[in-house]
């Protein structure tokens, strides 16, 4: 199961080392043969790979890991339409391409989070009909929202200090 | 949420997908069993915050019981526009995206109160403000 994330992914302890963000020209393209899977083995198969990505001497530089890099400075220019568009990593995304209709599925949501793993970017189009599904969830909401916990609930706080 | 549940609170995560990944791996996917509150300040700063967006938004649809999200002053467009999201998001895909994104974020929750007794958001309040102010504050408007 993580050969199908780690495809396309190139992970190894040879990128870590390699300062080039460019891949050779004949370097496999991201295709893969996605086969249905269920959300539970999406969910293992992702935790597997965070783990791996997590032992990578590289791991905290994801951009780094990949040569289609999301990166772009601030202290640098923004690229042009047409570099952007010749390095689009729409391109890396193995995920789903359109939202099914209906309630969002866990293997769904595994999908999307998989490929931006891959450094993937979801098409345009799936991008702004989950942003309007957001929007009618939101406007439903109070400006405050009331939950409660089980008194046995364990609670985490990460965050900054800033 | 069961017995036994969990709720991770998380605050700025600022573009920076591994972060999250790295929360999810120590502390689990959210789930039924196991809430997650994200406090804000998703955007700017660092290089993924339209991946970290469309996740948190993609994790509260899955599950609208279990996944909160508040809005932090990085979801306001004068400092989002500034601070490096709206370049990251035009760069990835256009600038009407741009404004789609901006449009969810005017809709986020101000704050989050857990079990009556804890009143989590962003930027802490001023000492004259009550939470009947909050309730009804235009929060698509930047005050």
């Amino acid at each position: 199961m993580l050969n199908k994330l780690a495809k396309g992914f190139s992970i190894s302890s040879k990128k870590s080392s390699s300062q080039s963000p460019t891949p050779p020209a004949d370097a496999p393209r991201a295709a893969v043969t996605t086969t249905p899977a269920s959300a539970a083995d999406l969910h293992a198969e992702l935790l597997a790979f965070i783990e791996m990505l997590e032992s990578e001497p590289g791991f905290g530089d994801i951009h780094s890991l990949i040569p289609t890099s999301l990166a772009h400075s601030f202290n640098e220019p923004i690229r042009s339409s047409s570099d952007s568009v010749a390095s689009r990593p729409e391109d890396n995304y193995l995920g789903p391409k359109v939202l099914p209709p209906g309630d969002i599925s866990e293997s769904t949501v595994m999908d999307i989070i998989a490929a931006f793993v891959r450094r993937g970017l979801p098409p345009r189009a799936m991008a702004a009909e989950l942003l309007e599904r957001q929007e009618r969830l939101l406007e439903k909401l109070p400006n405050v929202v009331h939950f409660k916990v089980p008194p046995t609930a364990r609670t985490l706080i990460a965050s900054n200090c800033l | 949420m069961p017995e036994g549940a969990r709720l991770s609170i998380v605050g700025d995560l600022h573009g920076q997908f591994v972060d999250l990944m790295h929360i999810f791996r120590r502390h689990g996917f959210p789930s039924p069993e196991r809430c997650y509150l994200f406090n804000g300040d998703f955007v700017d700063r660092g290089d993924c915050g339209v991946e970290i967006s469309l996740t948190l938004f993609a994790l509260q649809q899955l599950y609208p019981q279990s996944v909160f999200l508040n809005r932090g002053n990085h979801e306001e467009r004068s400092v989002h526009s500034v601070y490096g999201f709206m370049q990251e998001c035009t760069a990835k895909y256009d600038k009407d995206m741009y404004d789609a994104f901006s449009r969810v974020f005017a809709q986020l929750p101000i704050a989050t109160v857990v079990n009556e007794k804890v009143l989590v958001l962003h930027g802490g309040v001023d000492e004259i403000m009550t939470m009947e102010k909050l309730m009804a504050a235009p929060r698509a408007q930047y005050v």
